[in-house]
């Protein structure tokens, strides 16, 4: 078992190199569960998938894939955790904890990440590939256990946090996407830095959507063709040179005018084998 | 009194629109203020400072002001401004206070609307261009006034007790405390209790953040809305979600900026026959202008405005000149009105 969890600035392509990751995996025959940490992404399109719910669904390539709505999972939390047995209490006690775990530090935080732990406890799963929040809020979201264990004395939460450190310390891994931008790279070697010594082990950043060199314009080439060719080059040598900044990692090309989102998780999966 | 609200997914280039409009105000000879989230260093590098704080700061272009936002101390303001002195001293001294104001889920985004009230009634601009803070679905901005409102006016309150009276902190521990005493059972240590307090005492500033939120609704409902979106899946997704949560809480947006966009005359021109590698590459950019273009109606019929493409550039736009020129004047003059 082993969760990847993938995050990187917004607008990167998160969604779609998760997906490409799960597909990937799926084909080589993992049982692999995607999860969405941010409803309303792209994930599920990127895996043939028109919502996704927080009940799992089944994608292309086998992939199962399910949202983590807030409500849901507080409500399952509660379900799971909660002393007490009668159904009606904890409707209660879920409301309760709605308005509670939004200013409880580490509580609503828990919950999530608590139920990717879940699903890799309980659930049938080779490997659970997550759509994560972007990078700047991702720390907090790993940080939970710790925040837990620093302000909770004793009890249920505090004993369910330490057993989702150790899951992610054993078993978790975080992979950073990024574009070859000034802001992207500078924002992504920032996160990279502020994860180290949070529990996944860190792998290395992915830099997305590059367009590679030009080829060389010929004498008949039209004005507009002339003018292509010198905007692509001048992206290429923005992208070099941010890219020199990054350490080696996987290189993901850009997909010109592709529409569908299945080419894409598709195509990136392709790319990515060679690197898995 | 120019109010215009720059909303978008995170890395659209919000930022740097926001400050673009706001040269372009300055430059009409209207005193402006631009209010962003981001760290201080971008904004800074758009506009050739060296660093801005919550205080606004005087740009080297002439009428323009920046302001950033600090989270943190706006909820320090709400206690101060809206609690009693016992009570805001109280507040501010509990454990959770820090923790708190920086993670209440609609924490940033109510800092920027405060902040933004604030500075529309000091009546000391002309014009005030807000770069919101980036969210899921980009309403929060919009809601977050009226939402921390009912958190703070009762929600808790009716659960706990089951009345929406304000009553005195007697009620509250007998008849919530057994409910609070289950929950902190589950979460271990008196945790939720604490907070529970905590909201308590956040319920005196009821009244003053009700006052507030209206204040903030008018302000928006009267405001220019302008959505920034790249060509890139996921800022367009959230684009649309904007478009369907925003005729609720505010104007319908003015324009649409698809920013980083191709020459829509690429589709035709680049259209070229062959299978060498110069062909194929021409072709892929003629593919990914007719995919933006594609893009550009869908985002006209779904969000019902106006969609302006913004030039995609090598590099980002450096110095005041440069930021100036960001824009298409067809896009300003939806935003600020012709010159």
């Amino acid at each position: 078992m082993h969760i990847d969890i993938i995050s990187g600035k917004g607008g990167v392509g998160k969604s779609a190199v998760a997906a490409a990751l799960a597909r990937l995996h799926a084909r080589r025959g993992d049982r692999v569960l995607a999860i969405a940490m941010v409803p309303g992404g792209g994930l599920g399109s990127h895996l043939g998938l028109r919502e996704l719910t927080f009940d799992p669904q089944l994608g292309v390539d086998g992939v199962r894939a399910l949202e983590l709505d807030k409500a849901a999972a507080l409500e399952q939390y509660v379900h799971i955790y909660s002393p007490i047995p009668l159904v009606a209490e904890v409707g209660r006690m879920v409301r309760i904890f709605d308005v509670l775990a939004e200013a409880a530090p580490g509580v609503r935080e828990i919950v999530t990440i608590g139920k990717v732990a879940y699903e890799a406890w309980e659930g049938p799963w080779d490997r659970i590939v997550v759509d994560a929040v972007p990078t700047g809020q991702l720390a907090s979201q790993l940080q939970a256990p710790d925040t837990i264990a620093e302000l909770i004395p004793t009890g249920r939460v505090r004993e369910q946090a330490a057993r989702i450190r150790s899951e992610l310390t054993e078993n978790s891994s975080v992979t950073l996407v990024t574009l070859a931008e000034e802001l992207p790279v500078t924002e992504t070697l920032e996160g990279f830095d502020e994860l180290e010594g949070l529990p996944p082990t860190r792998t290395p950043i992915i830099a997305n959507r590059l367009v590679g060199p030009p080829p060389p314009a010929t004498d008949d080439s039209s004005a507009a063709a002339a003018k292509a060719l010198a905007f692509h080059a001048d992206i290429a040598t923005g992208q070099a040179h941010w890219l020199a900044e990054l350490p080696d990692g996987p290189r993901l090309p850009y997909l010109f005018g592709t529409d569908d989102p299945l080419l894409v998780s598709e195509f990136l999966g392709t790319v990515l084998a060679d690197h898995r | 009194m120019k109010v215009i609200a720059v909303v978008g997914a995170g890395g659209v280039g919000k930022t740097t629109v926001s400050a673009a409009i706001a040269v372009d105000l300055a430059r009409r000879g209207l005193r402006t203020l631009v209010i962003t989230v981001d760290p201080a260093k971008r904004l800074g590098t758009a506009l050739g400072l060296e660093g801005v704080g919550s205080e606004p700061v005087e740009t080297s272009e002439p009428d323009l002001w920046a302001a950033m936002l600090d989270a943190e101390e706006s909820w320090h303001e709400v206690a101060r401004r809206y609690a009693d002195p016992t009570v805001a001293r109280r507040l501010e001294e509990n454990p959770f206070f820090e923790a708190i104001a920086g993670r209440f889920p609609a924490s940033q985004a109510f800092a920027a609307a405060d902040t933004m009230a604030e500075h529309v009634g000091s009546g000391r601009w002309e014009a005030v261009v807000v770069d919101t803070p980036p969210s899921a679905g980009g309403v929060e901005f919009f809601t977050a006034a009226s939402d921390i409102t009912e958190l703070v006016g009762g929600r808790l309150i009716k659960i706990l007790t089951g009345s929406r009276v304000p009553g005195a902190r007697r009620m509250f521990v007998v008849v919530g405390a057994p409910v609070l005493r289950l929950a902190d059972n589950i979460l271990g240590g008196p945790v939720l209790t604490e907070v529970a307090d905590f909201l308590f005492d956040l319920r005196t500033t009821y009244d003053g953040l009700a006052e507030r939120a209206e204040e903030i609704g008018a302000i928006l409902r009267a405001s220019t809305t302008v959505v920034v979106t790249t060509p890139e899946p996921a800022p367009i997704s959230e684009a649309l979600q904007f478009g369907e949560a925003l005729p609720e809480v505010a104007a319908a947006p003015s324009v649409v900026l698809l920013n980083r966009a191709l020459p829509a005359a690429w589709a035709d021109e680049l259209d070229v026959p062959g299978d060498d590698a110069l062909a194929r590459t021409l072709r892929g950019w003629a593919a990914e202008s007719a995919r933006q273009i594609r893009l550009q109606r869908r985002l006209e019929t779904e969000l019902d405005a106006p969609v302006r493409p913004v030039p995609r550039l090598a590099e980002a736009p450096v110095g005041l000149d440069a930021l100036a020129q960001l824009l298409p004047q067809r896009a300003v003059d939806r935003i600020v009105g012709p010159s």
